[in-house]
């Protein structure tokens, strides 16, 4: 399975590094691109994820109201729901793809966001351009 | 500027078909101040449509470029190398540039990836009001500033009308009645004696209801000798 | 874009060399993972040039060890392979800068955190991943624009009252020289009696001894500012006149003033807090039924936990001198932090009663009619002295707020950057905040606040300002002037300039990336997250086999 994750480097990175640092931390198979913010997120990186055979993608970053720079959040949110609609278009399920907020000290929650996309892809499937790729 | 929305994905997917060598073409210009078609959006169409190809095996060639101005020809030239071995173009420039690409490369599909909406103002960004109809006679010194053409649902000379509620119009209760709008202007330019003069019928010969429409700047117009040895190009 | 920085829109060129040095961190990555595999993966990789493992690579003589070896002249960029760069950075990108490496040509592989705590098999497979990862995203970093501000060692203060003579004593004491900008006619030395009362005073001494290193400017407003941390230009008015202030640092210093409330018309024979404090002080004799009434008559105003902090210390002052007086404190929420949990819980052993009410109570001949919250039920309580809060109101916040664009709570207080973690910050580097007219505070202090500011703005301008870094820049060939990123950027940092082109002023990016996200044009970068280095990186990322 590959499920790729866009971390903001204030909130949801230290959350992440506090999560895997347990003993029986998250599946190894959950990989992870660093952004200074969630607002650097573009369409196009999500979009290119999936391309390349990401089976789900999520988008983790501070609560809401927490975000170091104001609203970078919540500008990732807008287009977290538009990529979905582009998804859902071009024949992938928009479920694949989730926002998420926590805070650097809620590593506890990150098990929890992981579980969930793993068994989105379990009920999914896996992402049919693994296959179908010319 | 010329206001664009982006038409759903699913549209150009469908439109597209049996086309395999697409070419993505977005515009500085318009479109990417009320960002529907910049290079950022031609960029993430491009993403989309590989996507979908991938996804169902179409085996589609998609490539994107960006012009400064779709609307011009010295520009729409600049994709020529862009366009080899292309048996579509969808673009995200306007109305205008979409035609203007088609002249250059008339052998190809023209897939439009906006509809080309108004010409209009952002009342903040993301919300784009029409503010101009494009009548070709313009009576703003009349009206307050305020076009009735664009504005009057109706597009009355001498407004409002009986539909006119509480300043709104009565075909939507977000949309301001513009003969409302102008009276309140020329009430705070202290002119309502203009709300007194008729306006006359409108020449709409004009207008867009008189054919496409043909604009001349004699002295801009290059005489076969300026155009022979200049820098503009056939 | 300085001489040395290629310009973030620009080609990639390639490394120069790479040196990777990999970390056991104490034995804890190397328990699971072979770094001799990692050495050998590193070795083979384009463009590596030196390749060192460590036990502790933080440790002086490692530090040592690896300075020499970026000192060897093919290396201008490298890895670090061991623990988080929120640990290792700042000794890194310090150790880099002295072997003149560009700060931001190093680059973390998480390894402790991210792989060390799988098993062997897993933790290996994941190391030599995030290796590959890591060594790709090196070779495609450029060198950032980076430059020191000059620091003005002046504060500029606006504020109205004590929170501004405190924030202003402390500074002269670190030796900067302030000016403070004030709305009012005249600076009010302390503010009405409250518990925890605002340490003004002794504006006179302070005014003399500080010479001209202290200015006060009465009856001036704030109009708007440019600049930014180490050199402001504030431009400020009074009457017709209209001039700047240029300063290192701004500390916004208001202070509630004091006001008329309607809840002082709707009780009759009603006190403030104050005016009882005043008996208290006096040792008048109090009546037999005191309540308290600690409520806004706006129900959605921010609830102020000083109004019930002043309730909870009179009440058991009043309880304490007339230990007959039955003494009820009714509000909408108690708030009692740090040792103030002492206080209220000693008030209530010393037998004042505590209601909790959603509604302001009613008067009904004598008595007050309050709805328990907790019960549902209405509830006559005598009253034959009935307290309410002091009144003041924010004074100047709104035009303030104009000024710096920044954001007014519920109540019309400044907001700050966050209550808890950030409460004498606003978001706007270099521009801090205190005052009783900011955001509800969580337990410290008016006083405390602006000695915190102020301490925040001396240390500002007692280091190095360095700008730059992976910050935000604009090729003026592809922007379309459409405003986007000026109207998206919280910190002001771009702006369209002369040539009618967007521009980024690197001393106020934070390099967040918003603007690169939403540029329709394409038009803005962030160095080291550029659109390219991203998709590569999720190339890199997701390239091996799944599992």
């Amino acid at each position: 399975m590959r499920i790729i994750g866009f971390v903001c480097r204030d909130s949801a990175l230290p959350a992440v590094e506090h999560a895997a640092s347990k003993e029986d931390p998250y599946p190894s198979f959950i990989t992870l691109v660093e952004m200074p913010c969630t607002g650097r997120v573009d369409v196009v990186h999500i979009l290119r994820a999936f391309r390349e055979g990401a089976d789900a993608v999520f988008v983790a970053g501070c609560l809401e109201g927490n975000c170091k720079y104001q609203y970078g959040n919540i500008e990732a949110r807008k287009r977290v729901t538009l990529t979905k609609s582009l998804l859902q278009a071009a024949g992938l399920e928009p479920e694949r793809l989730e926002m998420f907020n926590l805070a650097s000290n809620q590593g506890w929650r990150f098990p929890e966001i992981v579980q969930e996309m793993v068994s989105r892809v379990e009920r999914l499937g896996p992402n049919p351009i693994g296959k179908v790729k010319t | 500027m010329i206001i664009a929305e982006q038409k759903p994905l699913d549209f150009v997917i469908e439109t597209l078909d049996e086309h395999k060598n697409v070419l993505v073409v977005g515009c500085r210009s318009c479109v990417a101040v009320c960002l529907a078609g910049g290079e950022k959006e031609a960029g993430i169409l491009k993403e989309s449509l590989h996507l979908h190809s991938d996804l169902t095996g179409k085996g589609w060639n998609i490539e994107e470029i960006t012009l400064e101005r779709a609307c011009e020809k010295e520009w729409v030239r600049e994709m020529a190398s862009a366009m080899e071995g292309k048996d579509a173009v969808v673009s995200l420039a306007c109305g205008v540039g979409a035609q203007v690409i088609h002249e250059m490369y008339p052998s190809v599909l023209m897939v439009p990836g906006v509809n080309t909406v108004s010409m209009g103002a952002p009342d903040e960004q993301g919300i784009y009001m029409e503010k101009c109809a494009g009548c070709g006679d313009c009576v703003l010194h009349l009206t307050g500033g305020i076009c009735p053409v664009a504005r009057c649902s109706k597009s009355l000379m001498n407004g409002p009308c009986g539909g006119s509620q509480k300043g709104k119009c009565e075909i939507d209760p977000d949309t301001p009645c513009g003969w409302d709008l102008i009276y309140r202007s020329l009430k705070e330019q202290g002119r309502l004696d203009l709300m007194d003069v008729l306006i006359p019928p409108k020449n709409w010969r004009l207008s867009r209801s008189g054919g496409p429409r043909k604009t001349v700047r004699k002295e801009a117009v290059q005489t076969p000798e300026e155009k022979r040895i200049g820098g503009a190009s056939q | 874009m300085t001489e040395k920085s290629p310009p973030a829109h620009g080609p990639i060129g390639s490394p120069e060399g790479v040196g990777v040095f990999i970390c056991s961190c104490g034995g804890i990555i190397s328990r699971k993972i072979d770094l001799q595999r990692l050495r050998a993966l590193a070795a083979a990789y384009p463009n590596v040039r030196d390749v060192v493992s460590f036990d502790q690579c933080c440790q002086g003589p490692a530090m040592g060890e690896i300075r020499l070896s970026l000192m060897a002249g093919d290396i201008d960029r490298f890895v670090v392979v061991g623990c988080s760069a929120r640990t290792a950075s700042d000794r890194f990108e310090q150790l880099a800068e002295s072997a003149g490496i560009c700060p931001d040509l190093v680059t973390f592989s998480n390894l402790l955190d991210l792989c060390a705590a799988y098993s062997k098999p897993e933790a290996q497979s994941k190391a030599e991943h995030m290796l590959r990862t890591s060594l790709k995203r090196s070779t495609m970093l450029q060198i950032t624009p980076r430059s020191e501000e000059e620091r003005l060692m002046t504060v500029l203060v606006i504020g109205n009252g004590p929170s501004a003579i405190t924030a202003s004593r402390s500074l002269l004491d670190e030796g900067l020289s302030v000016v403070v900008v004030n709305p009012t006619q005249r600076l009010e030395e302390s503010d009405h009696q409250s518990v925890i009362p605002l340490e003004g005073g002794a504006l006179e001494q302070m005014t003399k001894a500080a010479g001209d290193r202290f200015r006060v400017l009465d009856g001036t407003e704030v109009l708007s500012f440019t600049g930014h941390p180490g050199h402001f230009l504030v431009t400020v008015s009074k009457g017709r006149e209209k001039w700047e202030e240029a300063s290192g640092a701004i500390i916004i210093a208001l202070d509630k003033v004091g006001s008329e409330g309607l809840m002082s018309s709707y009780l009759p024979g009603t006190i403030t807090q104050e005016e009882l404090e005043a008996k208290l002080k006096a040792l008048e004799k109090l009546p037999k039924n005191i309540v308290m009434v600690a409520m806004d008559e706006d129900e959605t105003a921010e609830r102020s936990p000083m109004s019930t902090h002043d309730a909870v210390h009179h009440s058991m002052h009043a309880k304490g001198l007339s230990s007959s007086s039955s003494v009820t404190v009714i509000a909408r929420e108690f708030y009692a932090f740090g040792q103030c949990e002492v206080g209220y819980r000693k008030a209530q052993e010393m037998g004042v009663r505590f209601i909790r009410s959603e509604k302001i109570p009613a008067v009904d001949e004598g008595s007050l009619i309050v709805n328990d919250i907790h019960t549902g039920y209405d509830i006559r309580i005598p009253a034959d002295m009935i307290v309410i809060d002091n009144r003041t109101q924010s004074f100047g916040t709104k035009k303030v707020a104009k000024a710096f664009s920044l954001p007014l709570a519920v109540d019309g207080t400044m907001a700050r950057a966050n209550p808890k973690s950030r409460p004498v910050a606003t978001h706007l580097p270099g521009i801090f905040l205190c005052g009783s007219a900011s955001e509800m505070n969580l337990g410290a202090g008016p006083t405390m606040s602006a000695k915190a500011a102020a301490s925040r703005a001396a240390s500002l301008l007692h280091s190095r300002i360095m700008s730059g870094g992976n910050v935000a820049e604009v090729d003026p060939k592809r922007c379309s002037s459409c405003m986007t990123c000026v109207r998206t950027c919280p910190f002001h940092a771009p702006r369209i300039g002369k040539e009618g082109k967007a521009e980024v002023d690197i001393a106020l990016c934070q390099g967040c990336g918003m603007c690169a996200a939403s540029c329709p044009s394409k038009a803005i970068q962030v160095y080291s997250w550029r659109d390219d280095q991203i998709i590569a990186e999720i190339s890199s990322v997701l390239e091996d086999e799944g599992q």
